[in-house]
């Protein structure tokens, strides 16, 4: 089985696509001639013609709703937005149209569009390529909202979401877009938007998705070190959120540290703690932790200090476990 | 650009302008008009009873919406905003289950989900309509994209008004197609009032802006139907040969006298021995007696069950919408009869 990155497995699972099925199209700004800005759609325009692959004027308004208008018409759109940092001259768009075309129009209208983009810090990208944007759309009704966390999940989840009839949001991690890589199938195979235990563990459960999976898997090796055995689940799916495997995994450990890159106040991880305060809190041996960006704009110089790092993650841990 | 005109503004063609059309299709224009004033009424008692919250008539947008309608044929796509609903009626859309959308009644299409406004009516392709203004113009360039992709000689077609155009989705939406050449027509109508229209969007001829996007441009008499039909019916066959897309602009005249178009129309139906105030009579009679019953009827409709309010969100609801349906279905049990003590 070949090794990928993510990048390469992001283009494994559009080359699928497009191969399989002549209503995918794949587009936005430079995605045509160039194969984008992080290479995701290199060569897919010279194998699938300029009519399935093609460039865009860089309006994120005009390629989320060209991307709406094709898939009322009834084909299956995966617009590429360059940073999720400059989604938001397309948030009308995709909030008032894209997410409620089949909620005003009675399930007339579905609006099976796939938003590529790749999100996330540590690239030294400053504040405008490095947000974290999920919460704003898992916040509203008719998104779904995906993470992947390696090139095995990356190339699953994203045939999943071209698959799915309704609108993703396909958040990529930019930062381990190279640095992750893993086994992944030529063939197309398609991956559950569900959460998965990424590593079984007994003391404390580590909640998180998208690029600092990995240094929680760091902190946990730290861990068990020190003979803390730690659980870590990567919730892949914001939007459907699969609360079983996570609630599971917070019954059996009784303590919860949850992780992410975005900003904390009213970030996704506090609808998490508070689902497990509603339906785990007789489990609880300790306050749920959260280890996550500040509530500043993210930064340049200090984007590893604003980060979530394995050592940020191992101390949350120890605490909770301490407590 | 000097708009188009067929009628004089009495309704009498201009010199050798006559469309000579057979008098049942010029009787089936007005009749859609007479119809469309009816609703326009009979919508206005309805909000001042508290029955509809919200309704933007049609009235002096006639000649946009059924010029335009006869010049497209049913298969291609309609992108409207808040005033062209009852285009859907002129397409087919059964009147009953389009009353039940504005009512918001359990038999509605959407159970009530969205306003009085936003009509939906996919089995005649008319996309629904949303309240943010002018969102829809992207979309039509969209569909109309996805139509030449597919080798389709369909086109989409959207109307929009003043503020709208003064939108940032209203540029977008005509650059996008300009690059790329998609077969979609553009109808700007203005709002009938030039000064109003200055304010928003300057002094000069909105459809002058087609020329830097490299769209054609054409400029129409709105109150004159038969020159909407000439205008839109050549930039739709444009846009079937491959042409590419036209921005239209729909010149509204005042709500009454020579600038409105049901009148225009009537003085036409006189030159042609016509006696359109008793024909106009007998359908306001018939269709007002048809809408009222389908009123009367609907509003004895039970309201939505409490479960439709989640559907549609997905395709298949998610566990969270599925426990938060359960949740307030089993409340509204609780509470049925009140607060017991």
């Amino acid at each position: 089985m070949p090794v990928m990155n993510i990048i390469q497995a992001v283009n494994s699972a559009l080359d699928g696509a497009l191969a399989a099925d002549e209503d995918v199209f794949v587009f936005g700004e430079d995605v045509g001639r160039f194969g984008g800005v992080f290479r995701a759609t290199d060569g897919l325009q010279a194998k699938h013609g300029e009519d399935r692959v093609f460039d865009t004027p860089l309006s994120e308004a005009g390629i989320i709703g060209t991307a709406i208008g094709m898939a009322i018409y009834g084909l299956k759109p995966v617009p590429e937005i360059q940073f999720s940092d400059f989604i938001y001259p397309a948030f009308d768009q995709i909030v008032n149209e894209m997410a409620k075309f089949r909620y005003r129009s009675g399930g007339q209208y579905p609006c099976g569009v796939t938003v590529r983009t790749p999100f996330g810090g540590g690239i030294r990208g400053g504040h405008y390529h490095s947000q974290s944007p999920e919460a704003y759309f898992a916040h509203t009704a008719g998104l779904k909202v995906i993470v992947p966390s390696d090139p095995y999940t990356a190339k699953g989840l994203l045939l999943t979401a071209i698959d799915d009839p309704d609108p993703v949001i396909f958040l990529e991690p930019k930062r381990i877009y190279r640095a992750a890589r893993s086994e992944v199938p030529d063939e197309p195979y398609r991956l559950p938007f569900a959460a998965a235990v990424d590593r079984e563990g007994e003391h404390v459960t580590i909640v998180t998705y998208g690029a600092p999976l990995h240094e929680a898997r760091e902190a946990a090796d730290l861990l068990a070190k020190n003979d803390i055995s730690a659980e870590i689940i990567d919730v892949r799916s914001l939007v459907p959120l699969d609360e079983e495997t996570i609630l599971a995994s917070v019954r059996k450990t009784g303590r919860v540290v949850i992780v992410h890159e975005a900003a904390r106040t009213c970030g996704y991880g506090a609808e998490l703690a508070a689902i497990i305060a509603e339906k785990a809190l007789m489990y609880l041996e300790a306050p749920i932790v959260r280890v996550t960006g500040y509530d500043t704009p993210f930064p340049y110089t200090l984007e590893q200090q604003y980060l979530p790092d394995a050592l940020k993650i191992f101390e949350a841990c120890e605490t909770t476990v301490d407590f | 650009m000097h708009p188009l005109s067929i009628l004089s503004p009495s309704g009498a063609p201009e010199a050798d302008s006559d469309p000579a059309w057979s008098i049942e299709r010029v009787l089936s224009l007005h009749r859609a008009m007479v119809r469309s004033r009816v609703l326009d009424r009979i919508m206005g008692d309805l909000q001042r009873r508290g029955l509809v919250s919200i309704f933007a008539p049609a009235k002096g947008h006639e000649a946009h919406i059924y010029g335009a309608l006869l010049a497209l044929r049913p298969t291609d796509w309609l992108f409207a905003d808040i005033r062209q609903g009852a285009a859907a009626l002129y397409r087919g859309f059964e009147l009953r289950g389009w009353l039940a959308q504005l009512l918001g009644t359990s038999s509605a299409a959407h159970a009530g989900h969205a306003n009085p406004t936003e009509f939906t009516a996919r089995a005649v392709n008319f996309v629904s309509v949303s309240s943010p203004v002018g969102t829809q113009i992207i979309h039509a360039a969209g569909t109309a994209q996805g139509m030449k992709s597919k080798n389709v000689d369909d086109c989409s077609f959207v109307w929009f008004g003043p503020a709208a155009a003064a939108a940032g989705d209203c540029h977008v939406g005509l650059n996008f197609a300009g690059v790329s050449k998609a077969p979609a027509v553009f109808y700007y109508c203005s709002s009938g009032d030039a000064q109003a229209d200055a304010e928003r969007l300057g002094p000069g001829h909105f459809v002058d802006r087609a020329e830097g996007y490299g769209i054609r441009a054409a400029r129409v008499d709105g109150s004159d139907v038969f020159a909407v039909y000439a205008v839109v019916a050549d930039a739709v066959r444009r846009a079937r040969e491959g042409k590419g897309p036209t921005l239209i602009e729909g010149v509204t005249g005042g709500l009454s006298g020579e600038g409105d178009p049901l009148q225009r129309l009537e003085g036409y139906l006189v030159s042609r021995g016509e006696d359109p105030a008793t024909i106009r009579q007998g359908i306001e009679a018939t269709f007002e007696a048809e809408v009222r019953g389908h009123i009367e009827d609907l509003l004895r409709e039970p309201t939505p069950e409490t479960s439709t309010l989640f559907d549609d969100v997905f395709a298949n609801p998610t566990g969270q919408l599925i426990e938060q349906r359960t949740a307030l279905e089993t409340h509204r049990r609780r509470f049925a009869g009140g607060v017991i003590d």
